[in-house]
C-alpha cells in the first residue's frame, strides 16, 4: 500500500519536473510557399481526374489559394451532369459546393433538386454523413432549410444511435449551419475534445486521421463563430497543438486531405477566438559578415499578423555544453519586412558553436487570441573565420640526432623552397589555428594532412592529432619509412596539403603547403589492385559447369588394326586345330564320333554345345544391355541346362573310353 | 648351327609323334591365348591404356583363361595320371568349363 501511494506521488513529481521543463507549446511551423506550390500541384493534377470528390476538392483548393481553375467551363459542364445523375446523396454537395466555388454560369438550382435535398436532411432513415452532405449542399445553394427543428432531432437521435468521431464532426458542421438551432452542439465540443490523442506533447488528432481532424476541428470553430460563443473547453494550448498537427500534414498529397488542410489552416488564421502565432528563424547562421539572427512571426499562413511584438530571446543555451550564455535579448522589428524580426548576436560574442535560442513574441497592447507564441525553439549556428598561424615545415632524422630543420610558410602561400626527404627521416609540420575575431587559439574537428603524388595521383591522407595543450598548437609528425608501403614504395615530387574543415568554419580550406622530394626504397608492386576500379566492378566472367576433357583417343586406323590383331590368333587356333584333326586318327574329346554314339547322347552333344555358347551370348548382351541381376537370373536357367547335357555327354564318353 | 638344327627337330619330332591329340589342341588353344594377350600388351605399350578397365579385364581374361588352359593340361595329360587319381580329363574338361563360365562373368563385369 506504501509503496503504490510513493510510486503515485514519484509520478506526480515527475509530471511536474516534465510539465516545468516543457512550459508552454509553441507553434512549430507555418504553411510555406513551397508547401502552397506543393498543394498548387496536388490540386491542379486533381481537377485533372475522373473522381468528382477529388475534381470538386482540387477547385475548392485552388479558390482557397487563390489559383485559377484550369478548364473551368468543363468542370462546370461535369458538375452540372452528376447532379442530375446521382450515384449517392454526396454527389449534390460535390456538384453544388464546385458550382458556388467556380461561379459557373447558368442554374444549377432547380425545385426538384430542393425538394429532393430538403427530403434528405428530414428524413429519418439519413444517415449523418448524408444530412451532412445534403445540407451543405443547400447552404452552397443559397436554399434554407426548411424544418430546422425535425433535422436536430433527427440528428439528436443519430448520435444516440452512434456517436462516432466521424458522426461528431458532420453533426458540428450540420449544427453550424442551422443558426441558433445548432447550439444543442456546443455542449458536446467538450467530450469531443477529450477524444483527442496528444503526441509528443506537442501534437492534438483524433483518431482517424488528417480529415476527420479537419472535419472536427473546423466544425468547432464554424459553431462557436455562428454562434459567437467562445469554444471555452477548447484551451488555447490546444488550438497551438492541433494547428502543429495540421502543419506537420503538409505533405499529404490527396486532393482531399491538402483541402482540408488549407481550409482549417485559413480558419486558424480568421477566426475570432484563437490565432497560432508561428515564429520562425529565417537567418540561422551567423558569422562576423552576417552578424543578425532573424525570425519571422507570422500567423499560420505565412502572413504577417497585424499586430505589433515585443519579440524576445529568453534563453540562449550553447548545445554542446547546455550553458546559457545569454537571456532576455531584444529582437528588434526589420523596417523593411513586416513581421520580421532581428538580433545583432555577435554583439555578445559567443564562440563559434551551435545554439538554442528559446524565442516569445507578446503582443503590445497584449491581444489574447493569439496563442503559441512562446518559447519557440530556434537553432542558431556561430560561424568564425580561422587564420593560420606559426606554420612551419620540416624534415628531421629518425633517430633525432641532429634538430629538426623547419622552414617557415605563410598562408595561403606556398613554401618556395622544395624539401628533400628519404625514408630514414620525419616529415614535421606545425601550425596554430586562430578565430580571427577573437585571436584565441582555437581547435577544429578535422585536420588532416594529404601527401599527393605529382605524377600518379597516389595519395596518403594522416590524422593530425588535435592538440590537448593549453597552446592549442598542432604538431604532425610522420614517419616516412613506415608510410613508404602506402605510396607504393614510389620515389619522387609529392604535394604536401593541410586540410582544415568543421561545421562552424567559415573559411574551411585545403592548403598546399608545399613539395616535398621523397627518395623511397623498397620494392614497387607492379600495380596496386584498387587503382583500376572500373576494372575491379566490371562483372566477372560466369562459371560455367567444366566437364572432364575426355582422354585422346588413337587414330581409327589403329583401333581398327589391334581389334584385327587380336582376333586374328582364332584364325591359328582353327588352322592348328584342323592340321592335328588331319594328321591323327585319335578320338577328341569334345566332338565324338557320331557313328559310335547313341542319337540321344549326340543331341545332348549339340544342346551342350548351344547351351555353353548360349552362356557366352548372354556374357555378351550383359556387357552391351543387360544388368547383373538379369544376367544371373538367365544364367541360371542356362547353367543348369549345361550342366545337365554336359554332364550326360561326359559321363557317356567316360564310360564308352572305359570299355 | 647343324646340332642346334638337329636338336630342335628331334625335340619336334618327338612332339608331334608323342604327344597325344588332346594335348596338342590344348596346346594351340594356349598359344592362340598366348598371342591374343601379347596383341592387347602391346596395343597398351604403343596407344596408351585409356580404357583402363577394358584394357585390364581383356588382358586378365588372357591371363586366367592361359592358367585354366595349364591346368587342364595337367589333368588332361596322361603322364600325370598318378597325381591327379580319381580325376578323369572329363572332369577336368567340365572343371575348365565352369571355371571359364565364372571367369567370363566377372570380365564382362569388369570390361565396363
Amino acid at each position: 500500500m506504501l509503496g503504490k501511494t510513493s510510486a503515485g506521488w514519484l509520478l506526480f513529481c515527475l509530471s511536474i519536473i516534465i510539465n516545468e521543463c516543457h512550459g508552454a507549446v509553441s507553434t512549430i511551423s507555418y504553411i510555406k510557399p513551397n508547401d502552397k506550390a506543393h498543394f498548387k500541384n496536388v490540386f491542379t493534377s486533381g481537377v485533372e481526374s475522373k473522381d468528382l470528390s477529388s475534381i470538386h476538392y482540387a477547385v475548392l483548393g485552388l479558390k482557397l489559394l487563390q489559383s485559377p481553375v484550369p478548364k473551368e467551363s468543363e468542370v462546370c459542364k461535369l458538375l452540372l451532369d452528376s447532379s442530375k445523375n446521382p450515384t449517392t446523396n454526396d454527389v449534390y454537395y460535390y456538384a453544388a459546393s464546385g458550382w458556388k466555388a467556380l461561379q459557373c454560369k447558368g442554374a444549377i438550382v432547380t425545385p426538384d433538386l430542393t425538394k429532393k435535398l430538403d427530403s434528405i436532411v428530414s428524413q429519418d432513415t439519413s444517415s449523418l454523413a448524408d444530412i451532412y452532405y445534403a445540407s451543405q449542399a443547400l447552404s452552397s445553394l443559397v436554399q434554407k432549410i426548411q424544418d430546422p427543428a425535425k433535422v436536430v432531432k433527427n440528428v439528436k437521435n443519430l448520435l444516440k444511435k452512434d456517436d462516432s468521431l466521424a458522426n461528431l464532426g458532420y453533426a458540428l458542421h450540420i449544427a453550424a449551419l442551422l443558426g441558433q438551432e445548432g447550439s444543442f452542439m456546443l455542449d458536446r465540443i467538450e467530450d469531443i475534445i477529450v477524444q483527442a490523442d496528444e503526441v509528443d506533447g506537442t501534437y492534438l488528432q483524433f483518431e482517424g486521421g488528417l480529415s476527420t481532424t479537419a472535419l472536427i476541428v473546423s466544425g468547432i470553430y464554424q459553431l462557436s463563430q455562428g454562434l459567437n460563443k467562445a469554444p471555452a473547453t477548447l484551451s488555447g494550448e490546444q488550438a497551438v497543438k492541433f494547428a502543429n498537427y495540421f502543419v506537420s500534414r503538409r505533405s499529404v498529397t490527396t486532393p482531399k486531405g491538402a483541402y482540408h488542410l488549407l481550409n482549417v489552416a485559413k480558419i486558424f488564421t480568421s477566426n475570432k477566438f484563437h490565432i497560432p502565432v508561428a515564429i520562425t528563424g529565417q537567418e540561422t547562421s551567423v558569422s562576423l559578415e552576417q552578424s543578425l539572427v532573424q525570425v519571422s512571426v507570422t500567423d499560420l499562413l505565412g502572413s504577417p499578423l497585424p499586430n505589433t511584438f515585443t519579440v524576445t530571446a529568453e534563453s540562449v543555451v550553447k548545445v554542446l555544453d547546455n550553458v546559457v550564455v545569454a537571456s532576455k535579448l531584444k529582437f528588434s522589428p526589420v523596417s523593411s519586412k513586416k513581421g520580421f524580426y532581428s538580433l545583432n548576436f555577435m554583439d555578445s560574442k559567443p564562440e563559434p558553436g551551435n545554439y538554442r535560442f528559446s524565442v516569445s513574441a507578446a503582443a503590445t497592447p497584449a491581444d489574447t487570441k493569439l496563442v503559441g507564441g512562446a518559447s519557440a525553439t530556434l537553432g542558431v549556428k556561430v560561424m568564425c573565420w580561422l587564420a593560420v598561424s606559426e606554420a612551419s615545415v620540416g624534415t628531421v632524422d629518425t633517430e633525432r640526432t641532429t634538430k629538426p630543420k623547419l622552414e617557415p610558410v605563410t598562408f595561403p602561400n606556398k613554401l618556395s623552397k622544395q624539401l628533400e626527404a628519404d625514408s630514414q627521416q620525419r616529415l614535421i609540420i606545425q601550425f596554430s589555428l586562430k578565430d580571427k575575431q577573437t585571436a584565441k587559439p582555437t581547435t577544429v574537428h578535422q585536420t588532416f594532412v594529404r601527401i599527393s603524388n605529382r605524377e600518379t595521383g597516389q595519395e596518403v591522407v594522416l590524422v593530425v592529432e588535435t592538440p590537448t595543450t593549453a597552446d592549442k598548437a598542432y604538431k604532425f609528425d610522420v614517419d616516412i619509412g613506415a608510410k613508404s608501403s602506402l605510396l607504393n614504395h614510389q620515389s619522387g615530387l609529392y604535394t604536401i596539403s593541410l586540410i582544415v574543415g568543421d561545421a562552424v568554419v567559415t573559411n574551411s580550406f585545403v592548403w598546399e603547403v608545399g613539395t616535398v622530394h621523397l627518395k623511397l626504397s623498397g620494392d614497387a608492386p607492379a600495380a596496386a589492385p584498387h587503382t583500376s576500379k572500373s576494372l575491379y566492378y566490371k562483372p566477372k566472367p560466369e562459371i560455367t559447369h567444366m566437364f572432364r576433357e575426355a582422354e585422346r583417343r588413337p587414330p581409327v586406323f589403329v583401333s581398327n588394326l589391334f581389334t584385327g590383331l587380336v582376333l586374328l590368333p582364332i584364325l591359328l587356333l582353327f588352322i592348328l586345330v584342323s592340321h592335328f584333326e588331319n594328321n591323327s586318327k585319335l578320338i577328341v574329346i569334345t566332338e565324338p564320333s557320331h557313328d559310335r554314339m547313341p542319337t540321344s547322347v549326340a543331341y545332348c552333344a549339340l544342346l551342350f554345345h548351344v547351351c555353353l555358347g548360349g552362356i557366352f551370348v548372354l556374357f555378351g548382351l550383359f556387357w552391351l544391355q543387360f544388368n547383373m541381376f538379369e544376367t544371373l537370373k538367365y544364367l541360371s536357367f542356362l547353367s543348369v541346362a549345361t550342366f545337365y547335357f554336359g554332364n550326360s555327354l561326359l559321363s557317356h564318353i567316360a564310360s564308352s573310353k572305359k570299355h | 648351327m647343324a646340332g642346334v638344327k638337329s636338336v630342335l627337330g628331334k625335340i619336334h619330332h618327338e612332339y608331334v609323334s608323342n604327344t597325344p591329340k588332346k594335348l596338342k589342341i590344348i596346346d594351340a588353344y594356349l598359344f592362340y591365348i598366348l598371342l591374343t594377350g601379347v596383341f592387347q600388351f602391346v596395343y597398351c605399350c604403343l596407344v596408351g591404356t585409356f580404357p583402363f578397365n577394358s584394357f585390364l579385364s581383356g588382358f586378365i581374361s588372357c591371363v586366367s583363361s592361359f592358367v585354366l588352359g595349364v591346368c587342364l593340361r595337367l589333368q588332361v595329360n596322361p603322364q600325370n595320371q598318378k597325381d591327379f587319381v580319381g580325376i578323369s580329363p572329363e572332369r577336368g574338361f567340365a572343371d575348365f568349363i565352369f571355371a571359364h563360365v565364372i571367369l567370363h562373368l566377372v570380365v564382362m563385369n569388369f570390361i565396363g
